[in-house]
């Protein structure tokens, strides 16, 4: 506990530009590559860095109880990527039926187009935080809130994936969570979330386990 | 204590029924037990008396009390019917762990807390929306992401209602408060233009899955509203937010009542019919009188009671209606006969047809709004014609065959269950006052109705 709480200061000495720099690092990275590892890797970064971005509005206990419930949603989806063998045949069979609906798109959302759309939102979501914050004190709360509701949701709606729309779902969660952070603080309201949070992880596991079980029945039959 | 039983009981239950799910009829025996002592606790709970859950108070009045009774009879009906029609081997458990959830929701004063008490519930349902064929990935993936982003508008409620007493003067902050209730409960009660996720569900889920969504699921969104507007009076008096519910109903009743007709998919006429209903709700509520607020209640239970019985009919005639007597009615009448009996009374009910309860409470609806506009009366009109039509058109296309196809006549149970809802429902337009009655008086004790909102 104490490693942890001397981490914590460590990484709560960061400016709020430096915090800003790495959420936009890791939201960019969950929008644009498809790697489900490093994808995970920056959602759990991304966690790490809204716990030390919340110490600065609510108790650290509360603040770690995030990040310590981040890191079961992180563990969650890595385990179920593995076990669906997620990247490996079974996906690619899932996904043949992605690329021939990618097909008939208007136009592709490659990774240029979704790493575009993400700069766009950062620029917007910075400008919207600076200019309608809805907390003055401490700085960049609420753009770091803006920046991973955009693009928390952009990921969702760019996708067809479902380990994706989970991730997406989980950085909008993130991003709301750093708002209501500000106006309620209280340890029950931050445990119910982090059930939400981890409901959320296991409803996205199971239709990931589903989709896959009904994918090989079909296969066999 | 009692009311802590509600919400632990059947959250603690649900665990071992799911342990019990290869012996389908025990599991289904501890479901319903379960819910039968749910039922005689609230019966019986002190009204007013407070009890307390995670330092936040719970509390039943007399208008929660019914309704959870009523969601504990639902759930009772669900259960009985998927002990013969199976709904999915999560089907028990997760009935069981939401209304645990709920019931903490219906009754804890704390409107966070609630809302967070409704995701956790909402994010439960997933687990029941695969049945015994996979649902489209497409309309469960919506279906969790309309949740995700309803909550949250919900969730900074409390923080807009604080804000807003402590600056009235600041018009943003008002509409900024009627965004986040239209936007948040627009997509919890499926109202058009948010109305988009709830038909593949239907469509794609077990009937009873989807029954759960539209008859439970849909009501304790309209009570939080309801308990919303009635907390906040500043947001019926200062605020478009009345006039955006009236003009949010007619959409929704109008949008529903067109694509009813439209519909070829039986589950998805099902929603679209449910979606127009709403419509009326949402009509009579926005008028914000007694009258008013008194029938989009009554219209409310009426709907759940209907969709209930649409969705058990659907079930049984999907399920036992054979390739070779599609055709013919009266074969199909030999092989599902409440099924196909209940599909025709469920879906005239629906829109609204006389004699059925739809029609009593839609007449209520009529009423609360003669001072105001014939527009509104002609657009709610037309879409429950749109409704009746629709399913008069659908009874021959869903006597198609489908992959649930079984070989057996349909359980007895299932018949008497049907027919039983049947007879509601008749009872019910016949006899309306034995609900509206009771319903205006507890909403009269809970304050809900004096002088409207």
């Amino acid at each position: 506990m104490d490693t942890l709480r001397d981490l914590f200061f460590a990484l709560a000495g960061l400016s709020h530009l430096e915090m800003m720099l790495g959420l936009l690092i890791t939201g960019t990275v969950i929008i644009v590559l498809e790697d489900w590892r490093l994808n995970l890797w920056a959602l759990m970064a991304q966690v790490v860095l809204v716990g030390v971005l919340l110490v600065r509005v609510m108790p650290l206990q509360v603040a770690l109880v995030k990040i310590i419930v981040g890191g079961m949603v992180c563990v969650i989806l890595y385990l179920t990527a593995r076990r669906v063998q997620w990247g490996g045949e079974l996906a690619a069979t899932h996904g043949s039926h992605d690329v021939r609906a990618a097909g008939r798109e208007v136009f592709t959302m490659n990774l240029w187009f979704r790493l575009l759309v993400a700069l766009l939102v950062a620029v917007v979501t910075y400008a919207l935080g600076t200019r309608h914050p809805f907390v003055v004190q401490p700085q960049g709360i609420s753009q770091a809130s803006y920046w991973l509701v955009g693009i928390g949701l952009l990921t969702v709606v760019l996708t067809t994936d479902i380990f994706k729309v989970g991730l997406g779902l989980i950085t909008f969660q993130a991003g709301f969570g750093i708002l209501l952070a500000t106006f309620e603080k209280s340890l029950s309201v931050a445990a119910l979330v982090g059930v939400v949070d981890i409901l959320i992880a296991l409803a996205i596991t199971y239709l990931i386990s589903a989709q896959m079980a009904f994918t090989v029945e079909d296969e066999t039959a | 204590m009692s009311l802590l039983l509600l919400v632990f009981l059947p959250l603690g239950v649900a665990g071992p029924v799911y342990l019990l799910r290869r012996y389908w009829s025990a599991a289904v025996a501890a479901s319903l037990a379960t819910i039968l002592a749910l039922i005689a606790i609230c019966g019986r709970a002190q009204l007013g008396e407070p009890a307390y859950l995670l330092g936040r108070e719970l509390v039943l009045d007399d208008l929660h009390r019914f309704l959870l009774i009523l969601f504990y009879v639902l759930s009772s009906l669900m259960i009985l019917y998927a002990w013969r029609e199976p709904q999915g081997w999560a089907f028990c458990p997760s009935l069981l762990a939401i209304m645990g959830l709920l019931s903490g929701a219906m009754m804890i004063q704390t409107f966070l807390i609630a809302v967070l008490l409704l995701e956790m519930a909402g994010l439960i349902f997933v687990f029941v929306i695969h049945g015994r064929r996979p649902a489209p990935t497409g309309a469960v993936v919506s279906y969790l992401v309309a949740l995700v982003v309803a909550a949250p508008c919900l969730l900074i409620l409390p923080w807009l209602a604080e804000s807003y007493t402590l600056h009235p003067e600041d018009l943003l902050l008002i509409r900024f408060t009627v965004i986040a209730v239209s936007i948040g409960f627009g997509i919890l009660l499926a109202a058009a233009p948010f109305h988009s996720w709830l038909p593949g569900v239907v469509e794609g889920a077990p009937p009873m899955a989807g029954a759960l969504l539209i008859c439970i699921f849909s009501q304790v969104h309209l009570a939080l509203l309801i308990g919303v507007l009635r907390d906040n009076l500043w947001l019926t008096t200062d605020s478009p937010m009345l006039l955006v519910i009236t003009a949010c109903g007619l959409l929704t009743s109008l949008v529903g009542g067109l694509f009813a007709f439209a519909q070829r998919q039986p589950g998805r006429l099902l929603a679209y019919a449910a979606i127009s209903d709403m419509g009326f709700v949402l009509v009579a509520l926005g008028t914000g009188s007694a009258l008013g607020v008194t029938s989009a209640v009554a219209h409310s239970v009426t709907r759940s009671l209907t969709v209930l019985l649409v969705a058990m009919s659907l079930g049984a005639v999907r399920t036992h209606v054979r390739r070779e007597t599609g055709s013919s009615l009266r074969e199909a009448l030999r092989w599902a006969p409440g099924g196909i009996l209940g599909y025709i009374a469920g879906g005239l009910a629906l829109g609204g047809f006389p004699l059925f309860n739809g029609f009593a409470t839609r007449w209520l609806v009529y009423r609360s709004l003669t001072e105001q506009d014939a527009l509104f009366l002609g657009v709610l009109v037309l879409s429950g014609v749109g409704v009746v039509l629709g399913y008069l058109r659908s009874l021959s296309m869903m006597l198609q065959p489908s992959p649930e196809m079984s070989e057996d006549r349909e359980p007895l149970p299932v018949t008497v269950l049907i027919l039983s809802l049947v007879g509601l429902c008749l009872l019910l337009g016949l006899l309306p006052g034995l609900l509206v009655t009771p319903l205006h008086d507890m909403l009269l004790a809970s304050g809900l109705v004096n002088a409207g909102l």
